[in-house]
């Protein structure tokens, strides 16, 4: 029950929903109650030959059209505080993945993770709010024909209402074992989901070297794991319906027996001052019938709550998910000064990444960041951008520690271009804008025109409209092109390029150098470089190794010294 | 292969189980008989026939046997019907995963990666529920609502029309439902792809969104689309609520119909009260069983949504397959190992990716390919790996038609590098050997020759250590070292580098190719955007908007190929 507990506040505001949706199970369930018991008066008046029942049959039809109205109004109520439950719970599992530590989400699978938004939550409104309503209902069912059955005959009623917790003992006995069948389903799902998800994103390699024959093995151990746990969760779950079925046939044919037994020996059950009738027994069958019914969706609608519960626990990892801690206050208007103080950073918190990382950088100059591959350049940006925060230091923005500033007013300054690009899923125009989203078609192509991206736009089938997704098959480069065009639109006062160009052939650099010169003049830069040529003109150029900065200067004086830049500069011509 | 067709192996289970359904539903429809019997029989007017007691006894006694009886029955065909449908699901899962895997990356690409990636998920499993469904629980509906149907005729011909114009009635209804749905089911999912799409923009571009500042405005669009999906689901309701308080109208209207004609009508009809109570009963079965059936359309038809998307999966024709030819000729160094002739590639949009393509690749020869972004090198190298065929112009392997081959034939021979890092789970070394059996030896040698030793060296436990989903320990340059090793490893006659080095530093790009170039009689294809990297090849092609606008050594292409020596120079002179 604890785990419920999250779902309270998103059913706060529904409380008045949820109490009609109640009164309508309980208006619906009477109406349609009251009707066998006024059959088997009706019968009652045959079998005595009083055949004018009108009266009666008119009631009968009102009651029934009163019930079938409020039926409606259940069912459509139910969905309603489902779905809407549906639409908060994604919202906010949306929101969370949001605002969660960029750690996290490095960590988490992401099929996994994406599983949580989509079908865990659909399990949950599934299990929780149609389920648990249905048990609602259910129960008020049984109440309701217990209440009847004692009005018509107490012996009977009695002998119904101390069997009948055999068929609950039976399903709830079944049901305890299923929850756990139904949580090793789900995690199996998970794993194939993300076996499946591994090849898919992998296809050229898979093809290239055959890796299906290596992967379809493990693939079909899964499978057939899943298949296993699928079973038990499934058999498991189909013993509940035959087993209440049969505690309550069994019931019925004790009401049967007892009965009849009433009708034939009447006087000797006169003590107990009970007056039978065959329209009683009429009406004691059909509620028997009737009584089996809510055994039945309750029992179902358990199988659907224990689902349920296993999401919702997944659900709620999410919304526990670790929050990107974000305490600054101070306002920043403009970005005076740059410096880093001893910033010590790992990842594993084993193996430094960075290393006593200090720097002082002057505001309108080009910083390079070149070193070997995995030297700790990328892990500068994550850092500056505050995707991690250091171990040990500070980035400082006009002497405060970027700690002070909230991550948006600080980022506001700042824009950046990834080695490993995104694209969002939209159109090409709206990829291009996403910094400036209220950007003009005019700005827009100006931007791709800069980031010379607007050549290969117009080749492809709608142009701008060209709907992409990071799926897409676009190459390196032209994703790249995209990304740069994105920058050049929002024109930012800091400009952080990681390798932003590694996939941009050289021509198409070189011709883009004057747009990033143009768009970097008089701003901070930082340029993480792969080709020593686009930071020639650096103001400032750092020699990183194993996450120290081991040479400093600008081109010329690095060349001088004959150290590790210019083995690095050499190199190139080799 | 069909979504269903696994389940022909099982035809006689699927067909078992419900005909022990069938006995099933004959117990339960017996006992109204048995009722009725009692009381017309067993109770005369007034009731007190002690002489009865013991056929009365006697009848109640068979309604007892007959539940007994039906929970047997009905806990074999639950029995079969929960091994057939995993066992049914643990094909089609498989099915499809084979099927992802016949198709190249292009064909998977066009379906959709996410919508490949449900059909794993959420529609077999819906599939394996609808089956499950069909095979235990669809049957029982029919067979209850039938037999009463004949049920009440045997009592009383007047009365069976009742029950038959109430039940067909309610048939109607739900008939009605089932057709009104489907299309508000297809919107449904398109929503909820829209929201998946969504959700996966928000894991992915995590660290650009946040660069950007976006996460409001996500959040904003994210609450419009998931409100646009709970409209969708509610208008469904709205549909599906009707079915229950119609169907219950229509029985119960029934009940009242009878009433009447055993009253008013009593004279003609000679209906007996016990036969009224047999009535009633069947109705309230048929009511029961029809709301058990109203809640599995709503599963069923989301089963047969799945079944159509999956249908529609399997049906697409992998385009790149198996020729006939069982051998291949073996060829010596020198000979021409891969040839395009006049090749072009359209993308179905106006103009040409690729546009004839004359090339030869020999084997024994380094052969560089250059061109700008866009030019189509990638396009070249998905033709020699045979991820597409040449829309016009023709492929030649080992000197005839590629499409002649075996897929494997030609795939198997070349060790390909993309140009996007792709990982998987599992250690450094699995990530290298990649099914090829393990040799230490090799596996250093590869790691050393493709400058990954000294980073794997210094991870926890080495070759040992696991890989995180997509390599997301590993450096974009560290990524695309462990696939050179994974090339080099693999020891194919040829190696294709499809830009695989764009993460590297100029030091550590020009001593990789140093390492690769030592391998003996290997046939290397090299795509670059560095004039410096291949400039020591046999034979290099330059592209330029999908056509090859020079072709030689590097030095005579200095000399005849503008667009050559443009971006020889811009990288020379720059730096």
């Amino acid at each position: 029950m604890k785990s419920l507990a999250i779902l309270k506040p998103y059913l706060k505001g529904r409380r008045w929903q949820i109490a009609l949706a109640l009164l309508f199970a309980l208006a619906s369930d009477g109406c349609k109650l009251i009707l066998p018991f006024l059959a088997g008066r009706g019968i009652d008046s045959i079998r005595n030959g009083n055949l004018d029942i009108a009266p009666l049959l008119f009631l009968m039809g009102g009651l029934l059209l009163l019930g079938m109205a409020f039926r409606y109004f259940f069912d459509l109520l139910t969905s309603a505080i489902g779905q809407s439950l549906v639409k908060s719970l994604r919202d906010d599992v949306f929101a969370r993945i949001g605002s969660a530590k960029v750690s996290y989400l490095d960590e988490q699978s992401h099929g996994d993770l994406l599983q949580r938004l989509v079908s865990d939550i659909e399990n949950v409104q599934n299990g929780l709010i149609v389920g648990a309503l249905s048990i609602f209902e259910g129960v008020v069912q049984i109440a309701i024909t217990i209440v009847l059955m004692f009005y018509l005959n107490w012996l009977l009623g009695l002998v119904v209402v101390l069997l009948s917790p055999i068929s609950i003992l039976v399903s709830r006995f079944i049901s305890s074992r299923n929850s756990a069948y139904f949580k090793k389903q789900s995690k199996t799902l998970g794993e194939l989901t993300s076996d499946t998800l591994e090849s898919i994103d992998n296809l050229e390699a898979v093809s290239a070297y055959g890796v299906y024959e290596l992967k379809k093995e493990g693939f079909a151990s899964r499978n057939e794991e899943m298949r296993g746990s699928s079973f038990k969760a499934i058999f498991a779950a189909c013993w509940i319906n035959p087993a209440t079925r049969l505690v309550n046939n069994l019931i019925y044919g004790a009401v049967v027996t007892l009965g009849a037994a009433m009708l034939c020996f009447p006087s000797s059950f006169s003590f107990m001052g009970i007056a039978f009738t065959v329209g009683s027994l009429s009406s004691f069958l059909t509620y028997s019938y009737q009584y089996m019914a809510p055994f039945n969706e309750v029992a179902d609608a358990s199988s659907d709550l224990f689902y349920a519960k296993a999401s919702l626990a997944r659900v709620k990892e999410v919304l526990e998910a670790p929050l990107d801690i974000d305490e600054g206050q101070l306002p920043l208007d403009s970005v005076d000064s740059l410096s880093a103080s001893h910033i010590d950073f790992s990842y594993d918190k084993k193996r430094k990444v960075i290393d006593d990382f200090d720097l002082e950088i002057y505001k309108g100059h080009k910083i390079a960041l070149v070193g070997p591959t995995g030297c700790g350049k990328t892990t500068v940006i994550n850092l500056l951008m505050r995707f991690y925060d250091p171990d040990k230091g500070d980035f400082l923005i006009n002497n405060t520690p970027t700690t002070s500033f909230p991550k948006k007013r600080m980022r506001e300054h700042m824009g950046m271009v990834l080695q490993d690009t995104w694209l969002a899923h939209g159109s090409i125009a709206e990829n291009i804008a996403l910094g400036k989203p209220n950007a003009s078609r005019e700005e827009i192509i100006a931007a791709a025109k800069k980031a010379h991206a607007d050549g290969f736009i117009n080749r492809m089938k709608e142009g701008y409209d060209t709907v992409v997704s990071n799926a897409s098959s676009m190459s390196m480069g032209e994703k790249q092109l995209l990304c740069v065009a994105r920058i050049m639109l929002c024109s930012p006062e800091i400009v952080l390029l990681d390798e932003a160009t590694s996939s941009i052939d050289l021509r198409t650099e070189i011709e883009l150098s004057s747009s990033f010169d143009e768009l970097m003049k008089g701003k901070t830069s930082l340029v993480v470089a792969h080709r020593l040529s686009t930071i020639e003109n650096a103001d400032l150029i750092l020699v990183m190794k194993q996450g120290k900065i081991i040479e400093m200067g600008d081109f010329g004086q690095l060349l001088d010294k004959k150290g590790f830049f210019y083995e690095l500069y050499q190199a190139q011509f080799a | 292969m069909k979504a269903l067709t696994p389940l022909r192996k099982y035809r006689a289970k699927v067909f078992l189980a419900p005909a022990l359904k069938l006995f099933e539903c004959l117990c339960e429809l017996a006992v109204p008989f048995i009722v009725a019997a009692i009381i017309d029989e067993g109770l005369t007017q007034g009731g007190s026939h002690y002489h009865e007691a013991p056929f009365v006894l006697g009848l109640s006694g068979l309604v007892f046997a007959f539940a007994v009886l039906g929970f047997g029955l009905t806990m074999i065909s639950q029995y079969l019907s929960s091994d057939t449908c995993t066992r049914f699901s643990l094909e089609l899962r498989q099915g499809i995963y084979d099927h992802i895997h016949s198709l190249t990356p292009i064909e998977l690409e066009e379906y959709g990666k996410n919508r490949a990636l449900t059909l794993m998920g959420n529609d077999s499993f819906s599939l394996q529920n609808g089956v499950q469904y069909f095979m235990r629980l669809l049957v029982r509906a029919p067979f209850i609502v039938l037999g009463s149907i004949v049920a009440s005729f045997v009592i009383n011909w007047v009365a069976g029309l009742i029950v038959v114009g109430a039940l067909g009635l309610s048939a109607l209804v739900i008939f009605l439902v089932i057709k009104l749905t489907p299309k508000q089911y297809g919107k449904l999912q398109r929503e909820l792809d829209v929201i998946s799409a969504r959700g996966e923009d928000a894991i992915h571009g995590a660290r650009v969104i946040r660069a950007f500042n976006l996460e409001e405005k996500q959040e904003g669009e994210f609450k419009q689309e998931s409100e646009r999906y709970r409209k969708v689901a509610l208008l469904l309701s709205k549909i599906n609520a009707a079915i229950n308080p119609l169907t219950f109208g229509l029985i119960n209207l029934a009940v009242i119909v009878i009433l009447y004609f055993g009253s008013y009508g009593r004279s003609s009809s000679g209906l007996t009260t016990g036969q009224i109570v047999a009535l009633l009963s069947f109705l309230t079965q048929s009511l029961n069983a029809l709301i058990q059936f109203t809640r599995l359309v709503t599963s069923l038809s989301k089963a047969l949504a799945s079944k159509k998307r999956i249908d529609a999966f399997l049906a697409i024709e992998p385009s790149i397959v198996d020729g006939p030819l069982l051998e291949e000729p073996s060829i010596k160094e020198g000979d021409l190992y891969f040839e395009l002739r006049k090749a072009g590639v359209s993308f179905g949009g106006q103009g040409y990716g690729l546009l004839d393509v004359d090339m030869e690749i020999h084997k024994g020869e380094k052969v560089g390919i250059i061109g700008g972004t866009g030019s189509g090198k990638s396009v070249l190298i998905s033709l020699l790996e045979r991820f597409r065929d040449p829309s016009v112009g023709s492929f030649f392997y080992k000197g005839h038609d590629a499409r002649e081959s075996k897929v494997s034939s030609i795939r198997g021979d070349i060790a390909f590098v993309s140009q996007k890092p792709q990982l998987f789970k599992g250690s450094v070394a699995d990530n290298i050997t990649l099914g090829l059996p393990l040799d230490k030896e090799r596996l250093d040698r590869a790691l050393d020759d493709s400058l990954s030793s000294e980073f794997v060296s210094r991870m926890s436990n080495g070759v040992d250590t696991l890989l995180e989903e997509r390599g997301a320990n590993l450096s974009g340059g560290q990524k695309q070292r462990l696939m050179i090793a994974r090339a080099l490893y693999a020891d194919r006659p040829v190696l294709i580098l499809d830009d695989a080095t764009s993460a590297l530093d100029y030091k550590s790009d020009s001593l990789l190719r140093e390492n690769i170039n030592k391998r003996p009689g290997l046939t290397l294809v090299m795509v670059s955007q560095r004039a410096t990297s291949i400039k020591n090849c046999d034979r290099i092609y330059v592209l330029d908007e999908g056509k090859v606008v020079g072709l030689g050594k590097h030095e005579e292409l200095l000399s005849s190929c503008p667009v050559y020596k443009e971006i020889y120079e811009a990288q020379v002179k720059r730096t």
